[in-house]
């Protein structure tokens, strides 16, 4: 079946085609919202709203881009709304803690370990990933797409409505900001010991 | 010391060279579809206000509404009092009312 094929048998609510869909980009969006989210629960969870999504405004698709282009906008869309409802619940309860009402929030910093990382890296890839946390959102987005989904910079240009200039800017900016953080990160494991 | 720093850092940065993609779970589309069904009646059983065609309907309505009830407030009125006043004037008429009230 070409996308095309998929796309008009999806707008008429063809139960095989979403099995096919499903199939076809399950892998995709997980590992996209993995790697945004870095928790193994919630990524399942934001990739289920994602299909969900996809079934509802299948119709508004105009087909202007490709299929996987339009699926990574709203993986990432979705993930981003979600950090940003954890934030903004996070600073509720520590308000809530404040004048005494809030609930014991468990100190759940978790190392995430990505399922893809060979095992010689594992140690290098808990601490990059830490590091990926703390990168302005564009930046974080281009590089996780580039790194760990493996996009082209003209792919990730299609999907965040920029130019591949500024996608590269992105990287640049990104790598930079990375080894701030590493560097920090390494000189104050070096005055602990 | 430098050097050491710098080589952790590249080191680091190379970590993700070569990933494999992390797969979705076991029984994904399973977990999907139970929780699909579960969305989708929601939605099938509420209006959304936030969709715009929920939005324009309802003002449609209302300014219906609004246009009617002025309509109703207005114009009747007037057709209501000419009426009486033509009532009124016929009376007078048939009683022969108008007469000068000196003549009394």
């Amino acid at each position: 079946m070409t996308e095309n094929q998929l796309i008009a048998a999806l707008k008429q609510r063809n139960e095989q085609a979403f099995t096919l869909l499903v199939s076809n980009y399950q892998n995709m969006v997980f590992n996209t919202i993995l790697a945004i989210v870095q928790h193994f629960h919630d990524a399942e969870d934001l990739a289920q709203d994602v299909f969900i999504q996809v079934y509802e405004s299948i119709d508004g698709f105009r087909q202007e881009s490709k299929l996987s282009t339009w699926i990574y906008k709203i993986s990432i869309t979705k993930s981003l709304d979600f950090e940003r409802a954890k934030k903004a619940k996070k600073r509720i309860n520590l308000l809530k803690n404040l004048i005494g009402i809030g609930e014991k929030e468990e100190n759940n910093i978790v190392e995430f370990h990505h399922p893809g990382i060979a095992l010689d890296k594992k140690e290098e890839a808990i601490i990059l990933f830490k590091a990926i946390k703390q990168l302005p959102q564009n930046q974080r987005i281009a590089f996780v797409l580039i790194k760990t989904e493996g996009l082209s910079y003209n792919a990730v240009s299609q999907i965040l409505n920029i130019s591949e200039k500024a996608v590269e800017g992105l990287m640049h900016r990104a790598k930079e900001n990375l080894r701030k953080i590493l560097s920090n990160y390494y000189i104050n494991a070096n005055n602990k010991q | 010391m430098i050097n050491d720093i710098n080589n952790k850092i590249e080191e680091t940065l190379s970590s993700l060279d070569n990933i494999g993609q992390a797969n979705a779970p076991n029984f994904f589309e399973t977990r999907l579809r139970a929780k699909m069904e579960k969305t989708l009646l929601i939605h099938k059983n509420s209006y959304n206000l936030k969709k715009p065609i929920w939005a324009v309907a309802l003002l449609t309505t209302l300014l219906f509404f609004n246009v009617y009830a002025i309509k109703l407030t207005s114009k009747p009125v007037n057709k209501q009092n000419i009426q009486n006043q033509t009532n009124i004037q016929g009376f007078i008429i048939d009683y022969q009312l108008n007469t000068n009230s000196s003549q009394y």
